[in-house]
């Protein structure tokens, strides 16, 4: 059973993610791969106390790549996934760094 | 920006500058982005991570001391201009008293300041001794020693004749357990001079030579001498030593005969009075090298005395320290380094330096700013041309001394030319201001400031910034008489 405190994983700091966050309201974070848009909504919704307008999801694929030493063998980065979630233009999450 | 200022003692400035704030704040963000472009930071492009982030990855106190470190750079000139001082090199950062608000120290060393005395009314006459005809005819003397024609000789030694011996010699009363040997037996010849010509540097003790009279081939003799208490040879002096000579071969010597002739074969003279003449000038530039470096020497120490003369320490370590170098090369080339130079001298880099190059860089530092000093008081500024002369010159000792190539090779040429013409500009200038203290010394200048007021556009008096015209007069006045004394023929 998915609570909503299991939903969100981490916050992802990019410099993609830091221009979504300042232009577009937009916050990035790694997700449960089992987690819904619902569940994102609801658990952002009562974590950071903000109002959610749409959350987008997206599968980021497993990468394949090889170890740095040995350059044989074939590693597996493993995927997640990652929620976009917008909110409305009066909200704000304070702990997303690159913000103040 | 609040500044305060305190003069030390050892002519440095301490100075507190106190940083607003804001100021600070915008130095963190330069910092910022700054370490952003050097730091990895995961997700961003190198130079491309926000200020939070950077500081969230390097922490607040690197943050800090980068931001601190551009402040420095940055306030420093400011500070500097703004408490009007007048640095003469570096300053040091010598603490960072508080974070908030920011304040630095900095110990600054202030530009030297000469306070010239009524150097003026220094008088010093220059009087170079004149060659005399005697010193003439000794060089000739010479000259004919060593253009003699030597023959062997089966017959005892007289005056006038060259001897080949083999010398050792010895102590006579030893001390307990040392070698009395003072002397290895070794190859001599010997010049059995007339005695009104003896030398008195004669080796090994004056009047050695005339002790060889009347001796012939494979004939010894033993000569004991003691050695007078004033004599060059400080750890002989009262010692009696027994010398045991043998001589291999008496020559006899004869000496050219002055006269024309003998000009002649000793290069392009026409006869004994071009020879004469040519050695008389030789002689006379000789001298007066000599003469001028005392001369100068005492007028400037002269000057120095009351003068007052102020610079901090750091001034002082550089001069030492490009004494030590420049020691350290004549040392080079003699195959031998600083410390085994010490260890030879038994004494340590610390005490050495202190007592021995400290007070010789001390008087060179003294000297030179006097002359700075003097140069500016005096208003003296080269010319085109002056320069140009200096430069040849000093392109040409620098190629004729043989070290040219290599340096050419290590050294691109702009920079060589460059320092050529920085040495050049230095060794005239140099030399205008101390040919100008000569004439001061020697009242010449006073006169000729008589004669200045009379008409006032005498030379000598550059304006501070002279029209075209007037600089290429003044050149033209000034070249005649900046060269009483014709370029010095290497002797």
């Amino acid at each position: 059973m998915l609570t909503i405190y299991d939903v969100l994983r981490s916050p992802l700091v990019t410099e993609k993610s830091n221009y979504q966050v300042n232009k577009l309201r937009q916050y990035v974070f790694s997700v449960a791969r089992e987690a819904t848009k619902t569940q994102i909504k609801d658990a952002i919704e009562i974590i950071f106390d903000v109002k959610v307008v749409r959350v987008n999801v997206i599968n980021a694929p497993a990468k394949r790549t090889r170890r740095a030493r040995s350059r044989r063998l074939l590693v597996r980065n493993s995927g997640f996934k990652k929620a976009i979630v917008t909110l409305v233009p009066e909200d704000r999450i304070p702990i997303f760094e690159g913000v103040e | 920006m609040k500044i305060e200022t305190e003069t030390r003692d050892d002519h440095q400035v301490k100075l507190i500058a106190e940083i607003e704030p804001e100021v600070y704040e915008k130095s963190k963000r330069q910092a910022a982005r700054k370490i952003a472009q050097t730091t990895k930071i995961p997700g961003f492009r190198p130079g491309k991570a926000p200020f939070e982030v950077v500081r969230r990855m390097v922490g607040e106190k690197a943050l800090q001391e980068e931001a601190l470190d551009i402040l420095v750079d940055e306030i420093y000139p400011q500070a500097i201009k703004e408490a009007g001082i007048n640095p003469s090199g570096p300053g040091a950062l010598e603490e960072i008293v508080s974070i908030d608000p920011v304040k630095f120290s900095f110990l600054i060393p202030l530009a030297p300041t000469v306070k010239l005395g009524d150097y003026s009314s220094v008088r010093l006459p220059y009087e170079p001794t004149p060659v005399t005809d005697e010193q003439i005819d000794q060089f000739i003397e010479r000259l004919r020693t060593s253009y003699s024609t030597v023959t062997p000789a089966e017959r005892p030694s007289q005056e006038g004749d060259m001897v080949y011996l083999t010398i050792s010699g010895s102590l006579v009363h030893p001390e307990e357990g040392k070698d009395p040997s003072v002397i290895e037996e070794r190859p001599l010849q010997v010049m059995i001079r007339p005695t009104d010509q003896q030398n008195e540097e004669e080796w090994p003790f004056p009047g050695f030579a005339r002790e060889l009279i009347g001796l012939s081939a494979d004939e010894e003799k033993t000569i004991s001498h003691t050695f007078s208490e004033d004599s060059h040879y400080e750890t002989l002096t009262g010692k009696e030593i027994e010398f045991q000579v043998k001589v291999t071969s008496v020559k006899g010597v004869e000496l050219p005969e002055v006269n024309d002739e003998f000009a002649q074969t000793l290069g392009e003279f026409q006869n004994m009075e071009a020879l004469r003449s040519s050695i008389r000038t030789g002689l006379e530039n000789n001298g007066r090298e000599e003469y001028d470096r005392d001369y100068y020497a005492k007028l400037i120490d002269m000057i120095g005395a009351d003068a007052e003369v102020q610079y901090p320490p750091q001034m002082l370590q550089e001069e030492i320290d490009s004494l030590l170098r420049s020691l350290e090369k004549d040392l080079a080339d003699q195959k031998m380094d600083l410390e085994t130079y010490l260890k030879v001298r038994e004494t340590d880099r610390e005490t050495f330096i202190e007592n021995e190059i400290k007070p010789a860089a001390i008087k060179r530092l003294v000297r030179s700013l006097l002359m700075d000093e003097v140069a500016h008081t005096e208003n003296l500024e080269l010319g085109q041309q002056e320069l140009d002369a200096s430069f040849n010159e000093t392109m040409y000792e620098l190629q004729s001394s043989g070290d040219f190539d290599k340096l050419r090779k290590k050294v691109p040429s702009k920079r060589l030319a460059n320092a050529v013409a920085t040495e050049a500009a230095l060794r005239a200038l140099n030399r205008r201001v101390l040919e100008r203290l000569k004439a001061i010394a020697t009242g010449q200048a006073e006169e000729e400031a008589s004669v200045a007021q009379v008409t006032p556009a005498a030379e000598d008096n550059p304006n501070e910034e002279p029209a075209a015209e007037d600089t290429a007069s003044e050149q033209a006045e000034a070249s005649p008489q900046d060269n009483p004394e014709p370029p010095k023929p290497e002797n």
